[in-house]
């Protein structure tokens, strides 16, 4: 069963619910048409149910055939590694890794293996009902093959297995059925044969696009950023790409479609392989962050909570902290300039000024990402970088969001955005960049693109068409 | 809506709620301490008869004065997130030894406080450097102490080290300007400044963010090897001080002059109610945990306890109040 | 076991160098007479560092093992009356009690345990001084006995370093083939990762702490009955000692790497450091100044062999209670 949904549709609350992490409050969950409780993770494990996330829930440091024990309470007696070796060899071979030695750690396997090894523990456990959480997100075509062929495998042996994706071919390659979600509610679950590509792409539209996004402007200014042939991790092809004053540039891509990528090597977050960056003309090291940032770049992760914010801190520091060198110019903080700029940033962003001196962990995750975001206006940079602008925002903040960028774009900047929001690329950009597994598939201006060319784009759906022929 | 502690989105009705419940968490450490303090006081002077006198109060204070000086220096380091540097009693013994030998071979003042001084930032950066490049700040610093207090015995061939002293010498360490010990008025003036520096400067500024969040402070374009260089060095320089002021006092440098400071600057910043975890905290409240732990001591020994039982209940206290401050910090946050 | 043979080797390597540097010029350091004394140093410090190495293995630390050998050696000369082997019993009993309680305080609270562990250290060794009447305790005449059999002579070993040994060989098989063993290495290697793959982080937690306070109570409790005294205050350089120990026989601070045969090779390295600098008639302290140097030459060696380690220590997330 392929489950689709854009962000925010609740696959995630969905998978929740399932894995016993959060609580339902209505509804009923039935296995086999019994009702069951799963209000814990070992409630749900011992339905059955087992899922394999996205971040990996393996111990680095612990063998294949270790990682495949702990935690399950189905391994007992002594755990010698002759044995442990033994028990998980069986599931290894199932999942194709018959040629891997068990012992060895975790950590000096590809993803990919990685990846392997948990669905490998999910069938050491028993585990009937399978979710697999976008499994091949994070791997090469030639893995993906792989995995798709043993998820059929597995589902073809009897179990249940719920795939939650958006990549459209693998759903016409592998899946029985699929249920879209839109807005938190599921639609009934329809038949892959009975469906064609435009259907399915239809269905996951659903809604008519709101009127959230801004007016755009006419952008005709110098080019700022220029991004030539970069290859960096994540990457499988160059990328060029142009962005000009004024101009917001949107980089519509999934998860491992290297959009977001291309973002951190032009701000020095990882490692340029190949190409150059210039701006304003003028070509640039980006790496590490400190040159990127002297040359003008500034860079929003799509993790705030890892490196956007300091929650422990006030609002009016975190909005500082960039531009410390002009708020503290001889090694003082000079408060009045500090607050100045603070209540400057929080005007432009519409934060209330009375929070300023809360802790950053206290406003909403829309004003926290606007925080995130308006720090960086304190250093007066030309090209601003940002990855999932409205990631864990409410609406209303959204629409506040994307009238910011406008403005910014409006005032000279250079903006570009890497969305898995692809209503939002079309939105808000003015130039749109799609990417599909780590290759820029084209680059057109969002008036010439409709959201159905967008979303095909990047679930190459080209592919799918021809599955689905 | 995330599960995560500590920045998770409360509902948006909530923008509507302009107070910071973390806000008022801020103040409970140190006040907790005062409150505390003032009980021991109250306790103190209803109790036992030469508890409130001049005499007593200058002792307490004199005590707390050294712990409290190297406990302003470890608050840099555990703010920035680094837990705690257990090489403090050796650098100062260190230091002390510097300052007594320079008077050994006749140079004078600015010579033996130049040394001892230099001494000290010396060994604060190296660890401060070799923290920054990787290395895990508690384990490098119990290394580097263990090797200073070799190095310090093999120098002075584990003999003390006396020298003669000279009228600057005797006031500074046992002067009383205004009735006050002089390691006292610098204990007041470096709480002062320590706070300036924490509240007032960029690099205090900086010392903060790295601790509260280093991923964040490092792609905000902060140096996080000068500040943890910095911090090192502070902290060192702290127990510089120290020692000179020790020295100084005593005009000799036994070398286990020390023992046990480490432990005892860690518990005040504890129980002074600074974070392990860093990102929080103020040279205030590490000030405040020194006199408090002094002023529990004092307390204690007029009313005849023994020194197993002092540092029983300090112990005590150190658990109690640490589990407590972590408590605070971590289950009520919305 | 589970060994790690390639990690394994330049430990092994560089315990050899350290004895053949001092076996060259020492003409003393040479006979085999000289390593009984390296077992009765590697006794004490075994334990300890044994003990440590569990808690360092689950990511955690204990630093109060120095305070509670201390009560241990206390309790045992007290009550060496009850014989040997029950007086021994008993410390341990009590010393290994409080490290359950104090394992589980650390994992409910989840509070960081060096945080923890600062205000035990202080604590227990208040309560030593307490126990002893601040003086040392003497072994009661009658029972001096009891110190000549714990040091009696095995031609390299005594039933001290014997113990030790079968302390190693048994915490080693726990930690190697049982479930609770592994979910130690599993919450050592990553916390989160465990925890996402459903292993309880409380237990083992508890008995990391159990083995570490319990084993320091060993050796205290012996090396206080064979020296026919308990100092209050007697063994505050063992953390030290162990915490050396441990690191350079491969155990890793940021948890889940390491093993109890790479723990032995550590001690003994340390032994026959300590062992050449005494045999040459240096001062104690210089012990000191070498443990010292010791510890950081590994690790400087370590961080530059091992660069990934250290990045993913130092890019983890803000907010992780427990780790040290």
């Amino acid at each position: 069963m392929a489950l689709l949904g854009e962000n925010g549709a609740g696959k995630s609350t969905l998978v929740k619910i399932l894995t016993g992490l959060v609580r339902p409050d209505a509804g009923t969950l039935a296995i086999d048409g019994q009702p069951v409780e799963l209000s814990t993770p070992a409630r749900s494990r011992a339905a059955g149910i087992a899922v394999v996330q996205q971040e990996l829930s393996l111990v680095p440091t612990l063998s294949a055939a270790e990682n495949m024990a702990i935690g399950g309470g189905h391994v007992s007696g002594l755990w010698t590694r002759r044995r442990l070796v033994r028990d998980a060899r069986p599931y290894l071979e199932l999942v194709g890794l018959d040629y891997l030695d068990p012992a060895m750690p975790v950590e000096s396997l590809s993803i990919a293996e990685r990846q392997r090894v948990e669905i490998a523990r999910l069938l050491a456990r028993q585990a009937r009902i399978l979710i697999l959480d976008e499994p091949t997100a994070a791997l090469a075509d030639v893995e993906i093959e792989r995995v798709t062929q043993l998820v059929r495998a597995l589902a073809d042996e009897g179990r249940s297995v719920i795939y939650v994706t958006h990549r459209l071919d693998e759903v016409f390659q592998i899946a029985d059925r699929v249920t879209v979600l839109r807005n938190g509610e599921s639609q009934p679950p329809v038949a892959v044969r009975e469906l064609t590509l435009d259907t399915l792409v239809a269905r996951i539209l659903g809604r008519p696009l709101e009127a959230m996004f801004p007016e755009r402007n006419r952008s005709d200014g110098d080019p700022v950023l220029q991004v030539v042939d970069v290859l960096t991790d994540g990457l499988a092809a160059p990328v060029s790409l142009t962005v000009h004053a004024g101009e917001i540039l949107g980089l519509a891509g999934q998860l491992g479609s290297g959009a977001p990528r291309v973002l951190r090597a032009v701000a020095g977050v990882q490692h340029l392989r190949a190409g150059q960056v210039s701006v304003a003309g003028r070509q640039v090291v980006t790496y590490p962050i400190r040159r990127a940032i002297r040359a003008g770049i500034a860079y929003c992760s799509d993790d705030r909570k890892r490196d956007g914010l300091f929650p422990i801190r006030t609002v009016t520091e975190n909005l500082t902290t960039p531009a410390l060198g002009a708020v503290a110019p001889h090694g003082v903080v000079v408060r009045r300039r500090e607050k100045r700029l603070a209540q400057e940033l929080a005007g432009f962003f519409q934060l209330d000024r009375r929070r300023l001196d809360h802790r950053a962990s206290t406003l909403s995750g829309g004003n926290q990402q606007k925080v995130a975001l308006g720090k960086w206006l304190g250093v007066r940079p030309r090209v601003l970088l940002v990855e999932e602008p409205t990631l864990g925002v409410d609406v209303g903040a959204r629409a506040e969001i994307y009238a910011h960028l406008r403005t910014l774009a409006r005032d000279g900047l250079a903006v570009a955005f890497a969305s898995s929001d692809f209503a939002e690329v079309l939105g808000v950009a003015d130039t749109v960049a799609t990417f599909y597994r780590g290759r820029l598939v084209r680059i057109a201006p969002a008036t010439e693109l409709s959201a159905a060319d967008v979303l095909r784009d990047v679930t190459h759906a080209a592919a799918a068409k021809a599955a689905s022929a | 809506m995330s599960t995560d502690r500590g920045i998770a989105a409360p509902p948006s009705g909530a923008s509507a709620r302009l107070v910071d419940r973390g806000d008022w968490r801020r103040f409970v450490a140190p006040a907790v301490v005062v409150v505390a303090a003032g009980g021991i006081l109250l306790a103190g002077g209803l109790t036992t008869a030469a508890f409130l006198t001049v005499d007593n109060f200058l002792i307490i204070v004199r005590a707390a004065s050294i712990t409290g000086i190297v406990a302003l220096g470890m608050t840099f380091v555990t703010i920035s997130g680094n837990f705690f540097s257990l090489s403090v009693e050796q650098t100062a013994a260190l230091s002390s030894i510097a300052f007594a030998e320079s008077f050994a071979h006749g140079w004078g003042l600015l010579a033996a406080l130049g040394c001892s001084f230099c001494a000290a930032l010396v060994t604060g950066a190296v660890q401060g450097g070799m923290v920054a490049a990787g290395l895990n700040p508690i384990v490098t610093t119990l290394g580097v102490g263990a090797a200073l207090y070799g190095l310090a015995a093999v120098v002075t061939n584990n003999e003390v080290v006396n020298f003669d002293t000279t009228p600057a010498v005797t006031w500074i360490g046992t002067g009383r300007p205004l009735g006050i010990p002089t390691q006292s008025w610098a204990f007041a003036i470096f709480t002062l400044l320590a706070t300036l520096v924490l509240l007032r400067t960029r690099f205090g500024r900086e010392t903060y963010l790295v601790g509260a969040n280093r991923n964040a402070a490092r792609a905000s374009g902060i140096s996080i090897t000068r500040t943890t260089i910095l911090a090192f060095t502070l902290a060192s320089l702290a127990a510089g001080i120290a020692g000179v002021f020790t020295a100084a006092q005593i005009t000799q440098a036994p070398l286990t002059q020390f023992s046990g400071l480490n432990i005892d600057v860690i518990a005040a910043v504890l129980v002074g109610g600074t974070a392990l975890q860093g990102g929080e905290g103020s040279a205030l409240r590490s000030a405040l945990g020194a006199v408090f732990i002094a002023l529990l001591a004092n307390f204690m020994l007029l009313r005849d306890f023994t020194y197993g039982e002092r540092t029983l209940v300090t112990g005590l206290i150190v658990v109690v109040a640490t589990s407590a401050f972590h408590l605070l910090r971590t289950r009520g946050t919305r | 076991m589970n060994v790690n043979v390639a990690n394994l080797l330049p430990r092994v390597a560089l315990a050899i160098g350290v004895w053949v540097v001092f076996a060259l010029t020492d003409e003393n350091y040479r006979r085999v007479d000289n390593f009984f004394p390296v077992f009765e140093g590697f006794a004490l410090i075994g334990l300890v560092a044994l003990g440590l190495s569990v808690t360092m293995l689950a990511g955690e630390l204990d630093l109060s093992v120095g305070s509670v050998a201390a009560v241990a050696g206390i309790i045992a000369v007290k009550q060496s009356g009850l014989g040997l082997v029950p007086c021994v019993a008993l410390a341990v009993l009590c010393t290994a009690a409080f490290g359950a309680a104090q394992g589980y305080a650390i994992a409910r609270l989840g509070i960081n345990s060096l945080v923890f562990t600062i205000g035990t250290l202080i604590a227990i060794s208040g309560l030593a001084y307490v126990m002893s009447d601040e003086q040392s305790v003497l072994i009661d005449l009658n029972d001096l006995g009891l110190s000549d059999t714990i040091t009696n002579r095995l031609w390299i070993f005594s039933p001290f370093s014997l113990t030790t040994i079968a302390a190693f060989v048994l915490v080693g098989a726990f930690l190697s083939v049982t479930r609770w063993g592994r979910e130690i290495y599993a919450i050592g290697g990553g916390r989160n990762e465990a925890r996402a793959a459903g292993v309880a982080t409380v237990r083992p937690i508890v008995i990391a702490f159990t083995l570490s306070a319990g084993l320091a109570g060993l050796g205290g409790a012996l090396a206080s009955l064979k020296s026919g005294a308990a100092q209050p205050g007697g063994y505050d350089s063992v953390l030290l000692a162990g915490v050396t120990a441990a690191l350079v026989g491969g155990v890793s601070l940021y948890g889940g790497r390491g093993d109890v045969l790479g723990v032995a090779v550590g001690v003994l390295t340390l032994q026959f450091l300590l062992s050449g600098l005494s045999s040459r008639g240096a001062e104690f302290y210089v012990g000191s100044l070498a443990t010292g140097g010791l510890l950081l030459v590994v690790l400087l060696v370590e961080l530059i062999v091992d660069r990934r380690q250290v990045l993913r220590y130092m890019r983890r997330p803000a907010f992780s209670a427990g780790e040290p």
